[in-house]
């Protein structure tokens, strides 16, 4: 072990720290770690039951939470749907620590009579070719009631200005349900789901043409699939491209099966229609000894179709299941490198509910593991991202991560429902997470100095911030850190005298050498020693 | 010998104040020569008078100037920071005034802000205005000079504080012993508070001074002269025809109040037919746990039809700081 003596002969072990800086030094990829943002989770309670099901970041940061609640003891019309609209971008810029921690608007939507399931949910893109500035937001779940089930997708926008718009479609008398929705370049909404015919459950797809920026009218496009009369085929997932191709995951009994449906012009009796056709080759059925179940998917930059969801290893059904992940290329094979399914499980039933993808192929998904969220990731090979997975746990209660999604900064949103855990009216909520990616010290090189602290070059003494000062001498000795005023006025001295070691790391507090901490303002940070010499900037601030 | 009675006085009044706490003020932009020739000399300039450097040091060295003097400063940081200054004064019947103005970059630091966000961002900047008067208290050898200095300084482009300071400065000329004696309360006013002053831990005091300080000018003899007197120095006789050799001594004593610390300066200088001057220095701040800060200082200047080029450097422990700078009095 290496001693660190500060000027007054302070003594102070800096094992851990060396240990996790000899790792990140090993790891051939800078680590980054995982923390939870200062204020959260927040929280979304009824009087009844808040429980989230999905969770979209939608332009300039907007976070849109899609759930179902029920108020009150004895609920007479079931469940509604509700939709969360957060804000974290008051100028669409910066970030304000002030936002607070509950939804800036809410919208309801209750059928009278009906009970609306787990709403899934998709934000319009903004820079449409409608022009419509507003943000557009869509849901689709499934209706019950007076003995029918519906899809239905509810249309509003973000300044709540209009009052939510809904369309419910049934077919033909036969029940159907929502199961997933895409809403691509166009605008126009793309669900999948269910319709039960011939008494088996058949993928059902559904495709709501706009007509223009505000009517959506009745122009809808609705198809099932029929190729298997026999098997139970529900769409689970969909994903649609700006050409209006669109991917499926399905769950195909115990299987999951891959449509893909491209979009095809045709004369219709009074006019040019479109209708979705089933590409030449699909669908695609994955048979294994177990049983698959496809939760949510989507396709990231490359093209590829990830779904996540779980996976049965003794086939008996998805009970005791390993939460999973798929990833299948752009032809709708499984894509090379990676192993699929990728699984998880923590201990207890686990699910991976919902995912993210950034730029990177990188995967991040939720879900839940026993009673406690899960948040992990994966990159293109499958591996698990440095950091993940992290296990959130709330005493006796469950929580399941129902929604993923990323924000411009790279920070992860997750909505959970919160369940206690006597299940009794009232005692679940909604739950929201954001989690912060934190680089740790990348590597230096022989010779290199860095001086970080949490806000970069910027040290808030307020806080109880502290500066880490790295240096990789070249030669045997000591290692020196002055903190100097700009007029050369030494403030501090710290000394690494520890024998033996490669990289060197001390920290200084923002304190003077008589333990005062220091005005604001900026500070040079020397390190001299053998094979280092640099004079770093550090500006200290006071910031509550 | 004479001057060394006082500065021993004032070092025996300081003596108590061993425990620093440097660091501890805001506003460091204060405390930068705003002058070359000051810089040479160690800064031990509180004695100095007749001249418009004296203003960063004690303003009742505003009193007796020779007529409309100009001065300005550059000099880049080891940290890579840059300031300058522009000086100017001159007099207004039995009043000797000075005004300035400088400014500090610090150059760039990288932030992170909450969202992980990373920049680059100005670290901090400062603006210093400073204008100042004196004048010789009739039918006495002393001079009273005051000033008032504005500092507005910014931190990451985002947050600014502005505040006040006043200097209040006394001098005795004593012609016969060749002697100036000094002092000045510096930098007395409120707290530079960022975000205006909506954050109540932001409480940065101005680094509050307070300076003693003796100054013997003498003409060195060669050639077997006897050496002059400050009576000769001092007169205006002299001033239009300087001895071809000067020889001067600055000794300064400064408590640094807010800061608990004392720091000591000396410094030298040589001055040939008026035209050619040579400068050593030296300073020593006991900063307490921190040990002592030392610095020699060294500078030169070369004078010709009013115009003084100036060039000073600051030996620090680890680096050297180099300060060039113009000066104009037309007069001299």
């Amino acid at each position: 072990m290496t001693r660190v003596w500060d000027n007054q002969g302070t003594y102070m072990a800096r094992l851990t720290v060396r240990c996790l800086l000899a790792l990140a030094l090993a790891s051939p990829a800078a680590a980054a770690r995982w923390s939870l943002f200062p204020t959260f989770p927040w929280t979304y309670t009824r009087t009844g039951a808040a429980t989230a099901s999905d969770l979209v970041v939608g332009y300039q940061d907007t976070i849109w939470v899609a759930g179902t609640v029920m108020d009150g003891f004895a609920p007479t019309s079931g469940r509604d749907v509700v939709i969360l609209f957060y804000s974290v971008t008051e100028t669409g810029v910066a970030w304000t620590s002030t936002v607070a921690a509950k939804p800036l608007a809410t919208a309801l939507y209750d059928r009278a009579g009906m009970d609306e399931g787990p709403p899934q949910i998709a934000v319009a893109p903004h820079n449409f070719s409608w022009g419509n500035t507003e943000i557009e937001v869509f849901a689709a779940f499934t209706t019950t009631g007076e003995g029918q089930q519906e899809l239905t997708v509810l249309r509003l926008l973000g300044s709540f200005a209009v009052a939510p718009s809904a369309t419910s479609l049934s077919v033909s008398g036969y029940p159907c349900g929502a199961a997933g929705i895409s809403v691509p370049e166009s605008g126009t909404p793309y669900a999948v789901g269910w319709v039960t015919a011939g008494g088996v459950d058949q993928l059902f797809y559904f495709r709501q043409v706009r007509k223009n920026n505000t009517d959506f009218g009745p122009c809808v496009t609705a198809t099932f699939w029929t190729g298997s009369v026999t098997a139970s085929v529900t769409g689970r997932a969909i994903a649609v491209d700006g050409g209006g191709q669109a991917w499926i995951a399905a769950q195909w009994d115990r299987d999951i099966a891959l449509f893909k449906y491209t979009p095809e012009v045709y004369q219709g009796t009074s006019a040019i229609e479109l209708k979705a056709v089933l590409a030449p080759g699909w669908p695609r059925r994955f048979s294994t000894p177990e049983w698959d179940e496809p939760v949510a998917g989507r396709r990231d930059v490359a093209g590829n179709f990830w779904v996540v969801g779980s996976v049965d290893p003794d086939g008996a059904g998805p009970v005791g299941s390993d939460a999973a992940v798929w990833k299948f290329d752009a032809d709708g094979n499984p894509a090379p490198g990676f192993t699929s399914p990728v699984r998880l499980s923590l201990g207890g039933q686990a699910v991976f509910y919902d995912l993210a993808l950034d730029d990177s192929q990188n995967c991040y998904v939720t879900g839940h593991s026993g009673s406690t969220m899960v948040f992990t990731g994966y990159d293109r090979n499958g591996r698990v991202l440095p950091g993940l997975p992290i296990a959130e746990s709330a005493g006796g209660a469950s929580i399941e991560g129902r929604g993923i999604g990323l924000d411009s900064t790279g920070a992860a949103w997750i909505a959970a429902t919160v369940t206690a855990a006597v299940p009794l009216s009232g005692t679940s909520y909604i739950a929201l997470y954001r989690y912060l990616p934190t680089p740790e010290p990348a590597p230096i090189a022989p010779g290199e100095v860095r001086v970080r602290g949490p806000e970069g070059g910027v040290l808030n003494v307020v806080k109880g911030e502290r500066m880490a000062i790295l240096a990789w001498p070249t030669g045997s000795g000591d290692v020196r850190v002055q903190v100097r005023t700009l007029r050369g006025e030494l403030i501090r001295e710290l000394v690494d005298a520890g024998p033996g070691r490669q990289v060197v790391q001390l920290e200084w507090d923002g304190k003077n050498a008589s333990g005062q901490l220091v005005a604001s303002g900026t500070y040079a940070v020397i390190v001299t020693g053998n094979g280092v010499r640099a004079t770093k900037r550090v500006v200290v601030v006071r910031r509550p | 010998m004479r001057s060394v009675l006082p500065a021993a006085c004032c070092a025996f009044l300081l003596a108590g104040a061993t425990y620093a706490a440097v660091g501890v003020t805001g506003a460091g932009v204060l405390l930068e020569p705003l002058s070359v020739r000051p810089a040479g000399l160690g800064e031990a300039y509180t004695a100095e008078g007749g001249t418009v450097e004296a203003i960063g040091y004690n303003p009742a060295g505003l009193a007796g100037l020779a007529g409309v003097e100009g001065t300005a400063l550059v000099r880049q940081g080891f940290a890579g920071d840059t300031f300058a200054s522009v000086l100017g004064g001159g007099t207004i019947r039995e009043f000797g005034f000075g005004a300035g103005v400088a400014y500090l970059t610090t150059g760039s630091v990288e932030q992170i802000d909450p969202t992980g966000r990373l920049s680059t961002v100005v670290g901090q900047s400062d603006l210093v205005g400073i204008a100042g008067l004196a004048r010789e208290v009739p039918g006495t050898p002393l001079l009273l000079g005051l000033s008032g200095t504005v500092i507005r300084s910014q931190l990451l482009e985002a947050s600014a504080a502005t505040d006040f300071g006043a200097d209040f400065g006394a001098q005795v000329v004593l012609p016969r012993a060749g002697l100036r004696l000094g002092a000045s309360l510096q930098h007395w006013g409120g707290h530079l508070r960022y975000e205006d002053a909506r954050i109540p831990v932001d409480n940065n005091d101005l680094p509050l001074l307070v300076r003693f300080g003796a100054a013997l000018a003498v003409a060195i003899p060669v050639g077997g002269s006897t050496i002059g007197s400050l009576e000769s120095l001092e007169s205006a006789d002299i001033r239009e025809s300087p001895p071809p050799h000067v020889g001067r001594v600055y000794a300064d004593a400064i408590l640094r109040r807010a800061e608990n610390a004392v720091a000591y300066a000396g410094g030298l200088e040589y001055v040939y037919a008026g035209l050619v001057s040579l400068r050593g220095g030296y300073r020593i701040l006991a900063s307490g746990g921190a040990g002592r800060d030392t610095a020699w200082t060294f500078g030169a200047g070369i004078a010709f039809a009013g115009l003084r080029v100036d060039y000073a450097a600051e030996m620090l422990s680890f680096t050297a700081l180099h300060r060039i700078g113009l000066t104009v009095s037309p007069k001299r």
